[in-house]
């Protein structure tokens, strides 16, 4: 029996209904996994029918985007353990030679950040997204990954680090990750950069 | 729209100048994939979850 949301201005809530709202997200956080867009969108749609049928096992009231989470990124690593196909990530010696040169002078494009982002393991991926871009508590993405406190944090840093290496980050300049609209109106205003 | 956020002092004792950065790389990390996704739900998600849907009324 599913367990629904006692709403006292209507009828029960269906829990499954709320899925849709996390889409978005989902597709983003997929596709930090995956780092295409193919692949991203048939794992969302995986997790979508794991998390419909079995949506008895959520309990109501807790946070239904840790849980779908939870349910992409396992389907994402034992989809790729089975595949045995995703990309050998990157280690620390080659992606010495594949930094990446901001576009414009300290200013950089997403793209930039992202072709960046992308050559960190998807380890360092997940936990950045989970800890920096979705704000869960280091706790929160510990359970979620199934792994200890300290170790999402390590991979967290790590994760920031090089990234921070990889965009030519320094720890006295701000570097703003803008558009060029922005670009144009610092430059005019400030001389800054 | 719930996200989990709660500090748990991920952020505390950093140093200063460390704090800015982590603040736009997360901002970063929040726009990484903006340009690729709308905000509308493609239609292969709108059909699954009908299918979906279909599936458990004829149950």
């Amino acid at each position: 029996m599913i367990q629904k949301k006692l709403d006292d201005s209507g009828p029960p809530l269906d829990p499954r209904d709320e899925i849709i709202t996390h889409l978005k997200p989902m597709r983003a956080f997929a596709l930090s996994l995956t780092r295409d867009m193919a692949r991203a969108d048939d794992l969302v749609q995986d997790t979508v029918v794991k998390a419909w049928t079995n949506i008895d096992k959520f309990t109501v009231g807790t946070n239904m985007r840790a849980w779908l989470f939870t349910i992409l990124r396992n389907t994402f690593y034992s989809e790729r353990r089975k595949a045995k196909r995703e990309v050998a990530d990157v280690d620390g010696a080659m992606t010495e030679r594949m930094s990446v040169k901001p576009a414009h002078d300290g200013h950089l494009a997403l793209t930039d950040f992202r072709r960046a982002f992308e050559q960190l393991p998807a380890e360092q991926r997940e936990a950045l997204i989970l800890v920096g871009a979705q704000g869960f508590a280091y706790e929160e993405a510990a359970k979620m990954c199934d792994c200890a406190v300290g170790t999402v944090k390590s991979r967290a840093n790590r994760g920031r680090k090089r990234l921070a290496e990889l965009l030519h980050m320094h720890e006295d300049e701000a570097m703003e990750l803008t558009d060029q609209a922005t670009i144009a109106v610092i430059s005019r205003n400030s001389g800054a950069m | 729209m719930t996200t989990g956020k709660s500090d748990g002092g991920a952020n505390s004792g950093k140093t200063p100048q460390v704090q800015p950065k982590r603040d736009q790389i997360d901002e970063n990390l929040r726009r990484v994939y903006d340009d690729m996704l709308d905000d509308s739900v493609p239609d292969r998600f709108e059909d699954l979850l009908r299918q979906l849907r279909e599936q458990d009324s004829r149950k």
